[in-house]
């Protein structure tokens, strides 16, 4: 039992480099993704068809892969090593933090043009022929319905950032899961390090659930009542 | 990249793309159908599989892929091999590694495939296994000719994305030592100094896959639709 206990003290140590890891990679995500997105709409055309391929090609490329390359291949490249860049990419965290937002903008902006798309159209013309500017329309009756219909998946994709955070331990971040794989290695105990570090895992998974999900509540229940105060 | 490829490290990508290929379609077999299975016990009579397959499915989706990957091939793996040498006779047997592998990504990806196949399976009604009875089709029968093809058009935009993520799955199996993609692309990168030719190509395959996936899928969506009508 002292020993468990020993272990769940080294390994809470990573909790707050996996929590950092996964906020700050969420936010960084999902600018991103709201500038790839917003670019898709607005210029619809060749370019917004480039990038929508390059977004696809990174959906299908596995994260270990992308943290190897920036991690073990950036540092080679000169214009990275002889400029201030190096200062970030030297560092293994921030190596994980740039690749999760990276797949998280690819995932994110998908989400962002669907919810776009499925707002009904009859909506935006009615709210065109009140008489509303585009950006009053887009307020009024596209973003209410974008969040309604694009938050569901968004939840999903948040789970799985946090999920995928775990990643960072094979480029030697000091996460929960780089405690509790450096524990296994030491001792050889298999079950007890790991077992600790998916119930931490658990933990802030449930507890990210119930924020996104008392959120959503707030957001489309409110986003309803605007819509129909106007 | 011509010299490393015709130097050997041709030969091993081709290995490596043969082995990740294998795990990933074994593996989604296999999920598919633990989904299945998961999908008709939580819709049995009896309450406490449904509970059972709900926290299948919550804990699955809730924990690292990574991490239950190690938990789950480490403990098969010492299962299964304790089994084998009691066997009379047998102590010199040791267990293929891409066993236990395949066993671990096809639980993880079930709980996915168990999510998938429940959506799907909603709104079918349980009359449809009496209808099928009262036809003279066993239960088998009634579940692949009668419900499954229902589900299939259902869920099939989905299986699409299942499929990719069975293949980005097996990029794990890297962390555990099986020789896949990526594993051959880090140790050419770190064996020959040049990373973005190995990883350049790891990724390159990837890529080819996915575009093959949605390519595939999209043809087959597009069939199950026009069956459908």
């Amino acid at each position: 039992m002292t020993v468990l206990l020993g272990y769940l003290h080294e390994i809470l140590q990573g909790l707050t480099t996996t929590l950092s890891l996964f906020l700050i990679s969420l936010v960084i995500g999902f600018v991103a993704a709201t500038i790839v997105a917003a670019f898709q709409i607005r210029f619809p055309g060749v370019l917004a068809g480039a990038v929508w391929s390059l977004m696809f090609c990174i959906r299908g490329v596995p994260l270990l892969l992308i943290l190897y390359v920036v991690y073990y291949g950036f540092p080679l490249l000169p214009f990275i090593r002889e400029t201030a860049l190096w200062t970030v990419f030297a560092s293994p965290y921030w190596c994980a933090i740039i690749c999760l937002a990276f797949v998280e903008m690819a995932f994110t902006s998908e989400i962002i043009r669907g919810a776009y798309y499925q707002t009904p159209k009859e909506q935006v013309e009615a709210a065109r022929s009140l008489g509303l500017s585009s950006f009053q329309t887009f307020r009024v009756a596209i973003l209410p319905a974008m969040l309604r219909n694009g938050f569901p998946p968004y939840t999903t994709e948040v789970i799985l950032l946090c999920k995928s955070t775990a990643l960072a331990f094979t480029i030697t971040v000091m996460d929960i899961m780089g405690y509790a794989n450096e524990i296994r290695a030491r001792t050889l105990d298999i079950y007890q390090p790991l077992l600790i570090a998916g119930a931490i895992y658990i933990c802030t998974v449930v507890v990210t659930r119930l924020i996104l999900s008392s959120l959503f509540n707030m957001i489309a229940v409110g986003g309803a009542e605007t819509a129909d105060q106007k | 990249m011509l010299d490393y490829l015709t130097s050997g490290w041709g030969l091993q990508f081709l290995r490596a793309i043969g082995t990740s290929l294998t795990v990933a379609a074994l593996s989604f077999v296999f999920c598919i159908l633990i989904g299945i299975l998961c999908t008709l016990l939580s819709r049995n009579d009896f309450r406490g599989s449904a509970s059972l397959v709900n926290l299948y499915t919550y804990v699955f989706r809730s924990l690292p892929d990574i991490l239950l990957l190690i938990l789950i091939f480490y403990s098969l793996d010492g299962a299964i091999q304790s089994l084998l040498n009691r066997l009379p006779g047998s102590s010199d047997i040791r267990l293929n590694a891409y066993v236990p592998a395949i066993m671990s990504t096809s639980i993880v990806l079930g709980a996915y495939a168990t999510e998938l196949f429940k959506a799907g399976w909603a709104d079918i009604p349980k009359g449809q296994f009496e209808a099928g009875q009262a036809l003279g089709f066993t239960r088998v029968q009634s579940l692949v000719l009668v419900i499954l093809p229902q589900v299939y058009r259902k869920i099939i935009p989905h299986l699409g994305s299942l499929s990719l993520i069975s293949m980005k799955e097996t990029a794990l199996l890297s962390v555990i030592g099986i020789p896949d993609i990526v594993r051959t692309a880090s140790i050419g990168a770190r064996s020959t100094g040049s990373p973005f030719v190995f990883y350049g190509i790891a990724i390159a395959i990837f890529v080819i896959f996915a575009i093959l996936c949605s390519r595939v899928f999209a043809y087959l969506e597009s069939r199950a639709r026009a069956g459908a009508q």
